[in-house]
């Protein structure tokens, strides 16, 4: 055993790591920058396994999420701080951490991922509002449109009077 | 799936990518540690247990520990704050997508605090929510209170107006708030299906993985969701470990 080994991390030897500490270790750093693997070739692995793949605003550009089949990941802030399509982490590109870069990062899902864990924002709306106007009885603006029309309708046919014979 | 539901204290997501010590077959399930010791990475839940969980896997990873020049390391992507609230969609039973039961009330009750059906089962129901589908007071939920046991369910806030034979409503084992004890159980706890994707809507209230509900969307059998917070978050000021 070197003498490294041998150092405690805190004032009780062997008081072992913590589940934070043990979690932080399973982190993936990213593509191996060690000039054998070009960042090109870490993302076109990841797309290929249909993982999250996440840019910084630098790199984020050189990604086409369309060729990909993929879409921007979406997740709704609360607070109307953020868009909801600002994610965070390390950027699959450069390895910088995209909170601490100028306009943070964007993550894309495959899109046989995105439905079943992201919200899509207009189709929450649809929905939405389909479920207010259920609750409040009410009809949508074409289908009182149409109603009116047909209304309209009836009442020039009746007063056209009986066609005659 | 369970899937994003925005964070409780807004802001962006963030995203880690961990190692997993088991498969993730599926996206949208969350993420625990316990079943893999030592640990090699994080593991899918049970589907009552989520101990010190990194939070929601939002794709797949596939475990293996075997050598090889192609071996592509198993990697799962996790949306990693503690105040993520996740969208679980409510499942009748413990497979995935099944509808949850309907009751259709058998005996009128105008007091507006009574549903009686035997399809109210006989998990305890107590500190769940009751909600109406059909019938004079539908989209009133209200919180169960008394379960009687393959017989009725009773409110204490009365539904507002008199429930009639052939009223038709839903119910769930979650609601928000309460200290957890037997009456009041309904929001720490959300038990998930087969497969982890959805929260089981059919066992006793106060039981399954230790979670956090925030919000329910009740709508009908097969599209009602439970929303909820990890309630043992690895990064949570309240874990010990």
């Amino acid at each position: 055993m070197s003498l490294v080994t041998a150092v405690p991390k805190y004032a009780k030897i062997g008081q072992g790591f913590s589940r934070q500490e043990q979690a932080r270790a399973l982190e993936h750093p990213g593509r191996r920058r060690d000039g054998t693997q070009s960042a090109a070739t870490w993302v076109t692995e990841l797309a290929d396994r249909r993982k999250v793949v996440l840019f910084c605003t630098y790199c984020r550009i050189g990604f086409n999420p369309r060729q990909q089949r993929y879409r921007v990941f979406y997740n709704p802030d609360l607070t109307n701080v953020t868009s909801g399509y600002l994610a965070n982490g390390l950027c699959d590109g450069c390895g910088q951490r995209t909170d601490l870069l100028p306009g943070g990062g964007t993550a894309f899902i495959s899109e046989e991922t995105y439905s079943l864990v992201c919200m899509d924002p207009l189709d929450a709306r649809r929905r939405a509002r389909a479920a207010a106007r259920a609750a409040a009885g009410a009809t949508s603006a074409w289908a009182r449109v149409r109603a009116s029309l047909s209304h309209s309708l009836g009442q020039r046919g009746a007063h056209r009077g009986p066609r005659p014979t | 799936m369970a899937s994003v539901g925005g964070h409780l204290g807004g802001g962006a997501s963030i995203l880690k990518r961990y190692k997993v010590g088991v498969t993730f077959a599926n996206a949208g399930i969350v993420a625990a540690t316990e079943g893999d010791t030592p640990l090699n990475g994080f593991a899918p839940p049970s589907t009552t247990v989520a101990t010190d969980s990194p939070g929601l896997a939002i794709d797949t990873g596939t475990y293996s520990a075997t050598q090889g020049a192609t071996h592509a390391e198993g990697l799962v992507t996790v949306e990693a704050r503690p105040d993520l609230i996740i969208r679980a969609l409510m499942s009748g039973g413990a497979a995935e997508g099944t509808a949850l039961t309907l009751l259709s009330n058998t005996l009128a009750s105008t007091d507006g605090l009574l549903v009686t059906d035997a399809d109210v089962g006989t998990a305890d129901m107590v500190s769940g929510t009751i909600w109406c589908i059909s019938g004079a007071n539908v989209s009133q939920a209200r919180k169960i209170t008394a379960h009687s046991s393959a017989t009725s369910m009773t409110v204490t806030v009365a539904f507002l107006n008199d429930i009639a034979v052939g009223d038709q409503f839903l119910w769930c084992p979650y609601s928000v708030g309460g200290d957890g004890t037997a009456t009041t159980d309904g929001g720490g706890n959300v038990q998930f299906t087969t497969l982890f994707t959805q929260a089981d809507g059919a066992i006793a209230s106060g039981t399954g993985a230790s979670e956090v509900v925030y919000w329910l969307e009740l709508n009908g059998r097969s599209d009602s969701y439970v929303q909820f917070l990890n309630g043992d978050h690895l990064f949570s000021g309240v874990n010990t470990v």
